[in-house]
């Protein structure tokens, strides 16, 4: 095969991989609208469909990333846009603060708890556990912690992008067969427990959850980035 | 009249890009400042419901931009997902306490933030 310099072949693989998974989605999220399952999640879908095509494809992450990247990139400018919403709730979250403060104190503490125990019960070894601990916070922050704790960021960023997916799939329903009625008490637990995928299904559900769950997602991940190193080898030393 | 409306349009669009990209540069100066206890993209978030709030940005300034990535922001999570495909031995060698841990973790943290919460709402009624 004919190898041509990376400088003159990116930008064009760039484009090409980025319309390529925007394409996939939108096809995905018609099906969707379509059917109305809940498993046929855009975000899944799409993961499946592309990550067959690479390795079916013989294609390099790397490669790929080049125009996934285009993408991602853009996450930062969508969390700075959760702003409005939260501005549009923020004469009533003002009476709650404390409440929501307590709330996702106490459960991002059982989040951290639950899911070292959850792993070593599971047979995970320590470094393991360590890296799965953060998964119901933020990409980045998470990957932080366990980096800081010495474990795998790379298996970090696969735990909390199964465990958003989980919420962004089953969360609604679950939520009420959990019989979580309120919308502030949906929106908190849905942005404690899944971070900003699951709070970018519930925004679209209603725009008072998905306030609550980007509040919840800001609370969370402060406090867990505070917790986590002190409680998270406490946890390990304490069960094993 | 048609020439107005696209205009109106295209300046919303532009003013909504500036003001979003403004809070995440600004984001991310603090959150080097405070040695990234937080991301950036978390303080921009704070930073811009915070103007909206003391009316320094007004909500039509923005509204266009952060709407639409606010209701596409799942596309963007696509790429990051798809990064498994370099990861696929690590996946297989921990996948019970993946599995376990996302999908009943979940279940568990759902239910003790959401019941908290609507206990709390109503003990205070």
């Amino acid at each position: 095969m004919m190898s041509f310099p990376m400088y003159s072949i990116s930008p064009m693989k760039g484009l090409l991989y980025c319309s390529l998974t925007v394409a996939v989605y939108l096809i995905a999220w018609k099906l969707q609208n379509r059917f109305k399952h809940s498993l046929l999640n855009p975000v899944l879908i799409s993961i499946l469909v592309l990550a067959g095509i690479l390795l079916a494809g013989n294609i390099p992450y790397s490669d790929y990333q080049q125009g996934g990247d285009w993408l991602s990139n853009l996450l930062g400018l969508a969390v700075v846009s959760l702003g409005v919403p939260l501005y549009q709730q923020m004469r009533e979250i003002h009476r709650e603060l404390p409440g929501v403060i307590l709330v996702v104190f106490v459960s991002s503490l059982f989040a951290l708890v639950s899911t070292v125990v959850l792993a070593v019960m599971a047979g995970a070894d320590g470094q393991v556990a360590i890296s799965l601990a953060p998964k119901s916070v933020t990409t980045p922050i998470a990957v932080m912690i366990v980096d800081n704790l010495n474990g795998v960021p790379s298996l970090a960023a696969i735990a909390v992008i199964l465990t958003g997916l989980m919420g962004a799939i089953f969360g609604l329903p679950l939520l009420s067969l959990l019989k979580i009625t309120d919308p502030k008490a949906r929106g908190i637990a849905m942005g404690t427990a899944c971070h900003a995928l699951g709070t970018a299904r519930i925004v679209q559900n209603s725009l008072q959850e998905g306030a609550y769950s980007a509040l919840a997602l800001v609370l969370s991940a402060s406090i867990s980035a505070l917790l986590a190193p002190w409680l998270v080898p406490w946890v390990l030393s304490w069960i094993s | 009249m048609k020439i107005a409306f696209v205009c109106r349009r295209m300046a919303a669009w532009l003013s909504s890009v500036i003001i979003l990209m403004a809070c995440l540069w600004t984001g991310d100066l603090v959150s080097v400042w405070i040695g990234h206890a937080l991301p950036g993209s978390i303080i921009g978030m704070l930073l811009l419901a915070t103007l909206l709030g003391s009316g320094l940005i007004r909500l039509s300034w923005v509204e266009v931009g952060a709407g639409f990535l606010v209701r596409w922001m799942s596309l963007l999570f696509v790429p990051i997902g798809v990064g498994v495909v370099d990861q696929l031995d690590l996946l297989a060698n921990s996948l019970g306490a993946l599995l376990l841990t996302s999908i009943l973790g979940t279940v568990i943290i759902m239910a003790i933030a959401g019941w908290l919460f609507q206990w709390l709402e109503r003990t205070q009624r």
